[in-house]
């Protein structure tokens, strides 16, 4: 297990890799990456009332006693570890907190109907 | 109470068109994705088929591999009885493989019954003026959606007919109504929705609210008795409706599920019509095929007139269970819902075969489970049901069966939809995730709703399957039960 201060350095590389990317690739990009490093299983989805939908990353066959951890970014966007593989709960908060970044950085926002500003499911869209 | 529809139905009458979105655009070479002159062709050229050649078929499904059309013609082709009864043997043994001893359950709710479709085989035809019209208002749909959940229901899709009416924002508003409807412990944690073809734009409304499966049944595909049976109203128009889920996917809704009606053409037909339009989605959205595929037969309708001709096309019960077994090769990760229209006779051997979800208490007249002594009306639904059972004879019939009656609504509220679902159901893990949910919510159900002989038997099996569970995993089932036990509601992996 890695300290969180050489994770911490791994998420800044990988902020590195992904800044040209949409953001739906970007989480996509981060989840293939964590799991490729530290064999932990997260991938993101959209939320919509009760309905959690996937939107990016690594889905394996990951263990079916694992605990689901279903972490709200924010009203429309989550993430869901079914893995923490060489990671530890700390490690994932900062990935939470690095993830929230991101979308700050992005100005991420839901479409929403009063807005009609675009949102992450269906077509991917640029942001 | 109900109200009538204010406004009298005008199948021919001017519509609020949106622009359209022309189907075409997802055309190959100019045409949709059902080449009749090819799928008649398939099935001659398979007409007569080498034992040899349906076990290499038989053996290709039972490695959860999806089969190709020509493959699929082959095992419909299929007259030897010993043949038959290995293919029956292998769709039951890939049904447990996959998704395990259990039956997801859910209760249809059907919203109104305007429509300006002119369906010959369907009760709710604009023609008809012997059915009477309704349309629910919010109140009526929270009062069935409060019967529903006294029963037990965690799961429900929500019938509309094609109407103006009953467009997008009354089926949101229908969505709203349902997930905010709770009674005691109980509440419907998952709504499917059975309409008409939408626009992208309609459909990501849907989307938003949270909407579970959209289905939209293709009835025929095959293009001249599409044509025959659709002779008025937006259904006529072909296209618009075999693309119906394309743009339901493009809209970012990844559970869709297709179906067929089957006797309004040769079933041999519509299986592979099935098929391809599994291919042609899985094709188009990166493997995202259908959560689920119908396959109703055609029943009595009150005014339609198909209903009351001398049809060569019905399916007969031998047929229609060879066809299930048969769609279970085909497609062995997807879903497969039988219903209340069919007879318990055909039900239990199509669940233990193939199928993995069904209806049950289920009351298809306009605002009938909220009505007391509800009894089965001509006059007031699309067709007549075979099977009017309550859930809990249902549930406990499962049981004695080794069934477990899942009311699980865990995968679409984790993330386990389209292609993180599909990634799991190809590897025939489905059952991995799903037993011990469909444990937690059947014991959630035992204690809540059941009677004393489901209870019975449907503790037994829970104790039986849990002792089937890895010791990890049975440990920590064992460990949320109490919690279960204790009162807890809603407990899942």
């Amino acid at each position: 297990m890695g300290a969180i201060s050489d994770f911490k350095r791994w998420l800044r590389f990988t902020s590195v890799c992904v800044a040209e990317l949409t953001l739906r690739r970007a989480l996509d990009t981060i989840s293939r990456l964590v799991w490729r490093d530290y064999r932990a299983e997260v991938w993101f989805v959209e939320i919509n009332g009760p309905r959690w939908s996937y939107l990016a990353g690594h889905v394996s066959n990951a263990p079916a006693d694992a605990d689901l951890r279903l972490i709200e970014l924010d009203d429309h966007l989550g993430m869901v570890c079914s893995d923490l593989g060489e990671l530890t709960s700390a490690h994932l908060d900062a990935m939470v907190d690095f993830v929230n970044e991101l979308l700050s950085e992005r100005a991420y926002c839901h479409r929403s109907q009063e807005t009609g500003r675009e949102s992450l499911g269906g077509e991917e869209t640029a942001l | 109470m109900l109200h009538n529809a204010q406004q009298p139905v005008r199948p021919d009458g001017p519509r609020p068109l949106k622009p359209i979105d022309n189907p075409a655009r997802f055309f190959h070479d100019g045409h949709d994705f059902i080449d009749d002159a090819l799928i008649h062709e398939l099935l001659e050229k398979n007409s007569k088929p080498e034992p040899s050649a349906v076990r290499e078929v038989i053996a290709k499904a039972r490695s959860l591999q999806r089969l190709e059309p020509a493959e699929a013609a082959l095992l419909a082709n299929v007259t030897d009885e010993e043949l038959w009864e290995e293919i029956f043997a292998a769709a039951a043994d890939i049904r447990q493989h996959v998704y395990g001893p259990r039956v997801v359950t859910f209760a249809p709710v059907y919203c109104g019954n305007i429509c300006e479709n002119s369906c010959l085989y369907c009760g709710f035809r604009a023609e008809n003026k012997e059915i009477r019209r309704m349309l629910l208002n919010m109140e009526e749909l929270a009062e069935e959606i409060r019967a529903l959940v006294k029963l037990g229901h965690k799961r429900s899709v929500l019938v509309f007919g094609e109407h103006r009416r009953s467009g997008v924002d009354y089926i949101q508003e229908s969505i709203k109504t349902v997930y905010n409807t709770k009674v005691g412990n109980g509440e419907i944690r998952r709504v499917n929705i059975n309409a008409a073809p939408m626009t992208v734009d309609d459909y990501k409304v849907l989307h938003d609210v949270g909407i579970g499966t959209f289905q939209v049944f293709q009835e025929t595909y095959h293009h001249e008795t599409y044509k025959r049976v659709h002779p008025r109203g937006p259904k006529s128009n072909y296209p618009w409706r075999l693309y119906a889920l394309h743009r339901a996917q493009e809209a970012g809704i990844d559970d869709v599920a297709i179906g067929a009606l089957l006797g309004l053409y040769d079933w041999r037909f519509e299986l592979l019509g099935l098929l391809y339009h599994t291919i042609d989605l899985e094709k188009t959205f990166g493997g995202i095929g259908p959560h689920t595929i119908s396959f109703p037969r055609l029943r009595h309708a009150s005014g339609a007139p198909l209903c009351d001709t001398d049809n060569p096309y019905l399916v007969s019960d031998r047929d229609f269970l060879r066809m299930i077994a048969v769609i279970r090769l085909m497609v062995p990760y997807t879903g497969m819902i039988i219903t209340a229209r069919e007879p318990r006779e055909v039900r239990m051997p199509a669940l233990k075969n193939a199928c993995t979800q069904t209806d049950a208490s289920t009351r298809i007249g306009l605002a009938g489970y909220a009505q007391k002594d509800y009894d089965q009306d001509e006059h007031r639904q699309q067709f007549m049901l075979g099977d009017t059972r309550e859930l809990d004879e249902v549930v406990c019939e499962l049981a004695e069966a080794g069934f477990l009656t899942s009311f699980c609504t865990a995968g679409y509220r984790c993330g386990r939809t389209g292609s993180s679902f599909m990634a799991i159901a190809r590897k025939g893990e489905v059952h991995k995730f799903c037993i011990p949910n469909a444990i937690l919510t059947l014991a959630e159900y035992l204690r809540d709703y059941a009677s004393p002989k489901t209870k019975e038997v449907g503790e037994k099996l829970i104790q039986e399957k849990i002792a089937e569970l890895s010791p990890g995993m049975s440990g920590r089932v064992s460990h949320l039960l109490e919690e279960v036990n204790r009162g807890g509601r809603d407990i899942r992996l």
